[in-house]
């Protein structure tokens, strides 16, 4: 199952290793995101830097978050906790994108991250699908406001999401990509993202969730060049605890 | 549980480029013979086999 293990998610990878190539071939000024951010670092992150930050705004006041981010999520796509380098990400990561580097999995769910390590088969990204609230974002994304909505549109997958600014998640619907209602705090946009499926997953090392996971995302300017993203994850389907 | 990560900003003149691939494209071009799981698309599968 070792080679098998790698099959599917290098067959998902491939495309965008091709990225820079594609774009240097057809349209000069492409970004050449992609696999090559994905195991970046990247600016540490300073809130009190953020605090102090006054944002550029739009016409209603709020800060403007437009424009193109590229992530620096120190691997997440390949494992959100502290992993090893190696394959196609390069250097590993020695503390992954959880604050304290646990998952704090049901015993049941333990295992069941196991089965799924051993069956990447398994992972829905390899058969092409949306790949969720937070995996998305491990990838570069586009973000465009509006003064009742904010569009995400990701490069990965052909993903894009709505994030509306008023009214209440749907009952009885689930979703890919969930659903998003969001508001301002201060210079800081939370968003609340309910409705996941269980299909998704947080990466390709088994770390699963299910369908109630919920999401609760903060996103705030540093500076002029750096957005911090912060997310509260609960799912007591699955963990023991926040 | 948190999560957290900084983003950098993509040069002005950038464009985002659609990648990756379809949804069930892989299965149908790369999967059909290979690690398919249990009763996934199997009625499209047992289609392509004919």
């Amino acid at each position: 199952m070792k080679s098998g293990l790698l099959l599917v998610p290098l067959m998902t990878i491939l495309p965008l290793l091709a990225t820079p190539a594609l774009a240097q071939t057809t349209a000069p000024q492409v970004t050449p995101a992609g696999a090559g951010n994905l195991a970046g670092q990247g600016p540490k992150i300073d809130l009190d830097k953020a605090k102090a930050f006054k944002p550029p705004r739009t016409e209603l006041g709020h800060p403007n978050l437009e424009g193109i981010w590229q992530p620096r999520a120190s691997g997440a796509a390949f494992s959100v906790l502290p992993h090893e380098g190696g394959f196609f990400l390069g250097q590993g990561s020695e503390t992954g994108i959880i604050e304290g580097g646990v998952l704090p999995y049901q015993p049941w769910a333990a295992e069941q991250v196991k089965y799924r390590r051993d069956h990447v088969e398994l992972d829905p990204t390899g058969h092409c699908h949306y790949e969720g609230i937070p995996h998305a974002l491990y990838f570069t994304f586009q973000i465009f406001q509006t003064p009742n909505q904010i569009a995400f549109v990701h490069e990965n997958m052909h993903a894009w999401r709505i994030v509306y600014m008023s009214g209440e998640h749907p009952k009885d619907y689930l979703a890919w990509m969930g659903d998003s209602r969001g508001h301002w705090e201060g210079n800081t946009l939370v968003v609340d993202v309910a409705n996941n499926n269980d299909k998704s997953v947080f990466d390709m090392a088994g770390h699963f969730h299910s369908d109630h996971l919920r999401v609760v995302e903060r996103y705030t300017l540093q500076d002029e060049n750096t957005l911090i993203w912060e997310a509260t994850l609960t799912d007591p389907k699955v963990f023991t605890g926040p | 549980m948190k999560m957290r990560f900084p983003l950098i900003r993509g040069a002005k003149d950038y464009a985002i480029m659609e990648s990756g691939c379809f949804e069930d494209e892989r299965d149908q071009a790369h999967l059909k013979d290979a690690a398919l799981p249990a009763n996934h698309y199997k009625e499209e599968h047992e289609k392509e086999k004919k």
